[in-house]
């Protein structure tokens, strides 16, 4: 009997509400909080480009692995790590400017690359719990990473800028000032728009990374990749190494996060040493999720959505729940319990849909076989 | 396959080369500027006014007598000027100087010896 | 000396073991070139391991390998894996599919064989970051198509194509191979219309036109006899008879494949009991189990009967009990002493008074950390409510353990099952033994009908016996109808009145235990005879 209540929904408008359930309610709440948030147009559209320019990056990282079938890749984190030791060390050594930047890109690459594939093999170890197994990934290399700068530099190996050490004289301060290369990505190409200021070269950047994704799909390790995605079993009987095509799409990912991290950290200007990377992969993947990807299927489009939809809520929620509730505060909660919320809201709703999709595969097979015997 | 090892191992090297490369161009270095009595050998170089001064184009600011200043500079070549100031007007008497860093090192550059034109105006230390 | 140069394929002389289990004895095949050869054989004949060989399957190799020798083209070969076995101009068509749902024809038929366009990347990180040449694709996907002869779009996507039409990706894919040489076919025909069976059939002579040898294995004989050039039945693990399509019959071919049967009859009862009242009556039965889908079935069952189910593996002989049972899915009409059960709900077909005996023992039947006495309880505890002690008005139930004992005891000597004492883990048991603790777990529900599927499937002969004496005995002292499925035909025949043959999902003919075993034989291979359905109706 409650089969039967699964098939009703399948009705292709109700598909379609199910499908987008989470963009869909967000763009709802966007719609009430707007108003009540009471900012004006030119505040929210500079917030917006700044939100864009500065995340879009990072959850792009995530679509190679989603492509590879191991859904939300949580372990990006370590290549916000890595991102974040190659700032370290610039701000060490006093490099400035693009060449600080991109030395710090160039040094954290390495690292990025070991990490990934360190992170492949384990999420390989445990197919089709890739995502959880990222998660906690995730919080034991924050251990390792935590070691290593609390203790590592400074002993091991030499910092010599006391500005960035702890007065003990080893392990790195809490915050560090990354003024050296601040927003330089963002003002290399200047254009202002009235008051507002446009990052070309990063907007430039991003672009290059979807072509570049784009460009990716489109070759034989995508294809790869893809089929991977689809079905483990049949790529591996056709001849396609299974295991090695993961282990790559995650390394490509977190080297792609740690750019995106260094990104990200440009254009804040300041890097909270011990938790800048902790929630990257949360907010990255709710706001993929929010702009209606699913586990299985990411896009770009899918990105820019997220983000615009995701960062709206956060620059509109707080004055809404100023509003409200008379506290700013409540949309710091706000933030992370939703973020938490969509992405449970939407591994639910995957898991959910999935059954149905199989059971109406189900039918159609059973069908066609009523067809074709009852002639 | 060769040819592969021939390019990745080029890649690698050009790599390196480029992260050397992007230090050496990006280096931060500190300049101290003084305008103080300097003696080099037997001569003294003695400041007697007060100069506004450039570091690569960018302005550091007014260095009365006796005092000193600091600009941060980045990259290896640079360029700094200083003009006179004679009861707060600018005489438009200026001097410029051009100097290369290595790596590592910061520098002191004196006023009084850039205005004479002595040799020893730099001092660069490690 | 020549005639050998003609052979394609020859094996000389295989022989396989598996843990000091021959499954094949002695084989002697050759395949000339363009030549279709049928391949048939019960379960367990050796089909599937002599093509594991050819393969060079891993798990051959994992099992101390194989004695005798290959001879592939003209060389010697034994194949370190499959791939080894494509590289050299094997292709296989599997009977489930191969493929992604979600691409389209195109990328299925040329699944990483793709050809690519150069780029730039490839040279630091290696030809994978070439581009796939998507119009090459499409004219190779065309090309192979083509020689299939069948319409077909090549851009939709797989998911979407008539159910029929994906079998021929396979085969197309294999097509696309440019140095095939030898084609296996796997049941290819299993999952299509006669119609699409036909086009495969002629895709398939057209391409041993081309000089590809073709093996088909296939438990559709009609087929067989139509298209093959030379038939080879396999019997227990041996070459029973190399026969040629105008020279036999399927008559023929099925007493080769089933075996001759020097007594007449092994029935163990005196007579044949005449009950005319029916308890259960399927019409139409739908199933979606993996592997043993019904495809509207439809029997009547009589009261206090034993009725058997059989059939080749795969075929649905299973999937009827575990489809009444609510394990899957299911769709038809069942009434059970007239009245129509609900399907898809297990609870509610138990309290009805049905139970079944799976054949998923350890999966399904048991809770294998869990002492004998809970085991044999449990069911009734859940359905019937049996061994619970009510507090407060049955607000708290209590399981009552001294009632539990007591039955449990009480099966133990019934069923001599062989344990320490009714708390010994069921884990430690013998398989004998589990199965019987099986049955006597359905025994306490006092079912008035119960589905027994391959009660003897992996116990040693002496068990076997018990069990199919504890049914007969459970059958005649209490009423109980059994319906039991089973590979076995000796022991259908052995202890069931009546014996129903499975075949694609359907009942191909209901025969009594002392019919013909070729009869069995030819129903089993889609064959119906005219003799069928003699009895019961």
């Amino acid at each position: 009997m409650r089969k039967k209540s699964l098939t009703k929904t399948m009705n292709p408008s109700v598909l379609f509400l199910i499908n987008y359930a989470v963009p869909i309610i967000f763009i709802i709440l966007i719609a009430f909080a707007i108003p009540l948030s009471g900012l004006s147009g030119l505040y929210f559209i500079r917030e917006l480009m700044i939100r864009l320019s500065r995340n879009s990056f990072l959850i792009l990282a995530l679509l190679i692995p989603v492509m590879a079938g191991m859904g939300m890749n949580f372990s990006i984190v370590l290549g916000a790590m890595a991102g974040e030791i190659g700032l370290i060390f610039i701000t060490d050594w006093q490099i400035v400017g693009i060449s600080g930047m991109l030395l710090a890109i160039l040094i954290s690459t390495p690292i990025a690359v070991l990490l990934g594939y360190f992170a492949g093999i384990v999420l390989n170890r445990a197919k089709g719990r890739e995502m959880v197994t990222g998660f906690m990934l995730a919080f034991f290399m924050n251990g390792i990473y935590q070691l290593f700068v609390l203790f590592g530099m400074g002993n091991i190996i030499p910092i010599s800028n006391s500005s960035i050490l702890l007065p003990r004289g080893y392990g790195i301060r809490n915050t560090i000032n990354l003024l050296g290369i601040r927003q330089v990505l963002d003002k290399l190409i200047p254009l202002k728009i009235g008051d507002i200021l446009i990052p070309v070269a990063t907007f430039l950047v991003i672009a290059t990374l979807c072509v570049f994704i784009t460009w990716f799909r489109k070759t034989k390790l995508g294809q790869d990749m893809r089929t991977v995605g689809q079905d483990n079993e049949v790529a591996r009987v056709s001849g396609i190494n299974v295991e090695n095509t993961r282990v790559l799409s995650i390394v490509i990912s977190t080297v792609l996060a740690c750019y995106g991290q260094i990104l990200f950290l440009q254009n804040i200007g300041t890097m909270n040493t011990y938790q800048s990377h902790e929630q990257v992969g949360v907010f990255a993947i709710a706001a993929l999720l929010v702009g209606g990807a699913s586990v299985a299927k990411a896009n770009i489009p899918n990105v820019f959505i997220g983000v615009i939809l995701f960062h709206t809520m956060f620059v509109v929620a707080p004055r809404a729940g100023k509003a409200l509730m008379g506290q700013a505060q409540l949309g710091e909660y706000f933030r992370v319990f939703v973020s938490y919320g969509v992405i449970a809201f939407s591994l639910a709703l995957y898991a959910w849909r999935k059954r149905v999709e199989k059971e109406n595969e189900r039918k159609k097979i059973m069908n066609y076989r009523k067809s074709i015997l009852a002639k | 396959m060769r040819k592969q090892i021939i390019i990745r191992t080029a890649l690698v090297t050009a790599l390196i080369l480029i992260g050397i490369f992007l230090y050496v161009i990006g280096k931060e270095h500190k300049v101290v500027i003084d305008n103080r009595d300097i003696s080099i050998g037997d001569i003294t170089y003695s400041a007697s006014t007060t100069y506004v001064v450039w570091v690569d184009n960018q302005e550091i600011g007014v260095i009365k007598k006796g005092e000193r200043n600091a600009a941060i500079v980045t990259g290896v070549s640079h360029k700094i000027v200083v003009e006179e100031i004679k009861s707060n007007v600018l005489t438009g008497e200026k001097h410029e100087k051009r100097f290369r860093l290595k790596t590592n090192e910061s520098a002191t550059v004196n006023i009084p010896a850039i205005i004479n034109n002595a040799n020893e105006w730099i001092d660069k230390t490690n | 000396m020549e005639s050998k140069e003609k052979y394609l394929l020859r094996m000389e002389h295989v022989s396989k073991d598996f843990y000091g289990t021959k499954v094949l004895k002695n084989i002697n095949i050759s395949v000339k070139s363009g030549e279709i050869i049928g391949l048939v054989g019960e379960n367990g004949a050796g089909k599937s391991t002599l093509m594991n060989i050819l393969f060079g399957n891993p798990i051959i190799h994992e099992t101390g390998g194989f004695e005798g020798k290959i001879i592939f083209d003209g060389k010697e070969v034994n194949f370190a894996s499959p791939f080894d076995a494509i590289n050299a101009g094997i292709g296989m068509v599997h009977q489930e599919f191969i493929f992604i749902p979600g691409f389209t024809a195109i990328e299925n038929i040329l699944l990483n064989k793709e050809p690519t366009r150069y780029s730039f990347f490839s040279e630091i990180f290696g030809d994978k970051l070439n581009v796939l040449n998507r119009e090459e694709m499409k004219k190779r996907a065309i090309e192979a198509i083509k020689i299939l002869g069948i319409e077909l779009n090549p851009e939709i996507i797989v998911k979407e194509m008539p159910v029929g039409h994906k079998q021929f990706i396979e085969i197309a894919r294999e097509i696309d191979r440019k140095l095939l040489k030898l084609l296996v076919l796997d049941e290819p025909t299993a999952v299509l219309t006669e119609s699409e069976a036909d086009i495969a059939m002629k895709a398939i002579k057209k391409l041993a036109a081309k000089g590809v040898s073709v093996i088909f294995i296939s438990h559709r004989l009609q087929e067989i006899l139509d298209s093959c050039d030379r038939i080879i039945v396999l019997k227990d693990g041996s070459v029973q008879k190399e026969l040629i399509p105008s020279d036999t019959n399927p008559r023929e071919v099925a007493e080769y494949m089933i075996g001759h049967e020097l007594t007449k009859s092994i029935w163990k009862s005196k007579e044949i009991r005449k009950i005319s009242e029916t308890i259960l009556e399927v019409n139409n039965l739908w199933v979606d189990m993996p592997g043993e889908q019904v495809n509207g079935a439809s029997f009547k069952v009589n009261k206090g009967e034993i009725f058997g189910i059989g059939g080749l593996t795969g075929q649905g002989k299973l999937g009827i009990a575990n489809g009444i049972m609510g394990l899957h899915p299911a769709e038809g009409e069942v009434k059970f002493k007239g009245k129509p059960i609900f399907l898809n709900n297990s609870k509610y077909v138990l309290e009805q008074g049905i139970a079944f005996v799976s054949e998923d023992r350890r999966g399904l039947g048991l809770i294998l950390d869990q002492p004998i006495f809970k085991n044999i309880t449990f069911t009734a505890m859940q359905i019937k409510d049996m061994f619970l002690k009510s507090l407060l008005g049955g607000l708290i139930k209590w399981s009552d353990d001294k009632a539990m004992f007591k039955i449990t005891r009480e099966y133990i000597d019934a069923l001599q099952i062989k344990c320490e004492s009714e708390k010994q883990l069921v884990r430690e048991l013998s398989g004998g033994n589990q199965q019987k603790l099986c049955m006597a777990k359905v025994f306490v529900l006092q079912p008035e009908l119960i589905f027994v599927s391959e009660p003897t499937r992996g116990i040693d002969v002496g068990a076997k016996s018990l069990v199919l004496d504890t049914l007969c005995e459970y059958n005649r002292k209490y009423g109980i109808t059994i319906i039991m499925a089973s590979s076995e035909l000796v022991e259908l025949r052995a202890i069931c009145e009546r014996i129903a043959i499975v075949d694609e999902g359907r009942i191909s003919g209901i025969l009594p235990p002392t019919a013909e075993l070729v009869e069995f034989g030819l129903l089993m291979l889609g064959i119906k005879s005219k003799k069928r359905e003699t009895i019961g109706k």
